[in-house]
């Protein structure tokens, strides 16, 4: 057999492979559907689930899935999608696999315009006094202006490089972090409860129109991301390398890092804080399917969805009837591997 | 007379506040393997990514093909255009075919997988690497020669007819150092591309250059032929060390030999 012969060969099975293990979690992912639909003060077996997804089922069934559950559970997988392709855009971007939106202030951004958005425009009776629908703007506008103070603080740096950003942003973040704990406890109490319960990050609240709305912008992103793969493939080279391969590389950053941001804002607007999908998702992936093919974004997207659902499924089920915010599952899976990640980075600078 | 392949007049450009060269007036002549030389610091690898528009020109202008470098737009220049910089990084696990397809960026059409034309080309840079063998090797397992032939098939892929090398060299033995410049004279005998190469070791520059500008403390301290400029009265203004310049018979290209360090030099007050 010819040289040539081998390397197809070997491309045709790397492809199947990948191929193969990409629907291999999205079974997993559509197993956690039915999981999630089925867990709740009433548990339905995934038998009846099924049934009554497939509109078969009792009338009650029925209902409780499509009003209570389905929403819930669709707002976890549009959450962990967004969030997850933002994470791998900032990956690649910074350079970094420590780049994340919960790292680099942006989620934290998004807490500080809600709760921000929160003080100002309630009245003394503890009722908003414009309508709660403009809370998704204030969490992008609290992103974005965030996003856009580590970026500029990096770009003023550029010896730092990729590091930079990671390091302005934990700054970033910790800064909203503070501002969002000024505010609550100088706002009225009443609303500092439900800012607590939006930041902890939560999909029990969720509406078919919430839904809606985030996949809707999840559809908007998708042919932008379509046309920045080449883009994201040459960022696995060094800056250098890939201008001289003619990648215009600011505006290839920014046009990114904006994109991440409306992703992120979008996702945290409706389903809160929830933070380290970014970071997780993003690397579980690369773990699973290797980042140089074009299924490791599609992967990256099912493993967030899968994520929000089994962390959210999780708070469910641990104490009940209380319910745990989702976000603290994520979080306690995601600090323990940041630092993980972050010991290895140590390990092969030494 | 024919026109310059890169023309910098009054460039000016440097890190930060500091410029590394100023008011320097160049001209690179097209269809030649120039290598640009000069002790380190000497500006020699900050022309180099000024020309390739890694770096900006703060002051005066640069011109590739009588067109001022700025007006290029990214992926045009990216076509006429190639570079090796000199520590360049891909992840370890991609692997050479990889590498060399993200040299056809600035040609692959939108929306649509790599063409037959951009498959063709990486097969053509990486036999004229060596490399069609280890093709799906990941880059991590290659030894250093390798790894460097890997990124050489990446600037070949890019097919533009003039490529930038700044010390591709580097890290190499002996035995690798040659073959890349072995490579690199082949290309342009061959193929009639231009080279322009940053390279610290003289002797590699007597052997394969045809053309030499020496750089010394951010103006050009001469440029012609090999005969030209590495004389033994020069290397020693430029690099302070007494030289003898050997000319065997069975060569066709002097040997520099370093004597010692502490020359005099002629024109320059300490």
């Amino acid at each position: 057999m010819s040289v040539a012969t081998v390397d197809i060969a070997q491309k045709a099975r790397s492809a199947r492979s990948g191929r193969s293990r990409l629907l291999a979690l999205a079974a997993a992912l559509l197993m956690l559907i039915v999981l999630g639909c089925g867990i709740g003060s009433s548990f339905m077996p995934p038998g009846r689930v099924i049934a009554a997804l497939a509109g078969h089922g009792a009338g009650t069934d029925g209902i409780i899935l499509w009003t209570l559950r389905l929403p819930r559970v669709g707002l976890a997988v549009a959450g962990g999608v967004a969030l997850a392709l933002s994470g791998a855009i900032l990956q690649r971007v910074a350079r970094n696999p420590l780049a994340a939106p919960s790292i680099l202030g942006i989620t934290d951004g998004a807490a500080v315009g809600v709760v921000g958005f929160l003080w100002l425009f309630s009245n003394e009776t503890n009722s908003l006094t414009v309508s709660i629908h403009w809370q998704p703007l204030a969490a992008m506008l609290g992103a974005a202006g965030f996003a856009a103070i580590t970026g500029a603080l990096t770009l003023s740096d550029p010896r730092r490089g990729p590091l930079g950003m990671i390091l302005y942003g934990v700054a970033m973040a910790a800064l909203a972090k503070a501002m969002v704990t000024l505010l609550m406890i100088m706002g009225p109490i009443y609303r500092a409860g439900q800012a607590l319960t939006w930041l902890s990050g939560s999909v029990g609240a969720a509406h078919w129109s919430d839904v809606a709305i985030l996949a809707a912008i999840i559809l908007c992103c998708l042919p932008l991301l379509i046309l920045a793969a080449p883009v994201l493939a040459q960022l696995r080279l060094d800056a250098e390398s890939a201008r001289s391969t003619g990648l215009s590389l600011g505006a290839a950053q920014i046009g990114l890092v904006l994109l991440s941001v409306l992703l992120t804002a979008s996702a945290v607007a409706f389903v809160g804080a929830i933070g380290f999908v970014g970071l997780i998702a993003p690397h579980a992936a690369r773990r699973i399917i290797g980042d140089g093919s074009a299924l490791w974004l599609p992967a990256t997207a099912l493993i967030g969805a899968g994520l929000v659902l089994a962390a959210d499924i999780t708070a469910r089920v641990v104490a009940p009837p209380l319910e745990l915010p989702a976000g603290a599952v994520t979080a306690a899976v995601g600090a323990p591997l940041f630092l993980l990640l972050l010991v290895r980075e140590r390990a092969v600078h030494d | 007379m024919t026109e310059p392949l890169f023309s910098l007049q009054k460039a000016r450009a440097g890190y930060g506040r500091l410029p590394v060269f100023d008011g320097l007036d160049l001209d690179l002549p097209a269809g030649k393997v120039i290598a640009l030389c000069g002790p380190n610091g000497s500006g020699k690898s900050t022309v180099l990514r000024a020309l390739r528009k890694l770096l900006p020109v703060v002051e005066g202008r640069i011109l590739l093909d009588q067109r001022e470098l700025a007006a290029w737009p990214d992926k045009e220049l990216a076509r006429r255009l190639a570079m090796l910089s000199q520590s360049p990084e891909a992840p370890p696990e991609m692997s050479v075919a990889e590498l060399a397809m993200l040299g056809r960026f600035a040609h692959r059409k939108p929306l649509a997988g790599p063409s037959q034309n951009d498959r063709d080309a990486c097969a053509r840079a990486l036999s004229a690497a060596g490399l069609s063998h280890l093709a799906q090797v990941p880059l991590g397992s290659l030894s250093g020669g390798q790894r460097q032939r890997a990124w050489i098939a990446m600037v070949l892929a890019q097919e533009s007819g003039t490529i930038l090398l700044d010390e591709p060299t580097n890290h190499l033995d002996i035995a690798h150092a040659f073959e890349v410049l072995e490579l690199v004279r082949h290309l342009n005998r061959a193929e009639g591309r231009s080279i322009v190469v940053v390279l610290h070791d003289l002797n590699l520059v007597t052997r394969y250059a045809d053309h030499v500008v020496m750089f010394d403390a951010g103006r050009v301290a001469a440029q012609g032929s090999v005969a030209e400029v590495l004389t033994e009265q020069r290397l020693a203004d430029v690099y302070g060390i007494n030289v003898c310049i050997l000319r065997p018979d069975e060569l066709d290209y002097p040997v520099i030999v370093p004597l010692h360090t502490h020359a005099r030099r002629s024109d320059r007050p300490e």
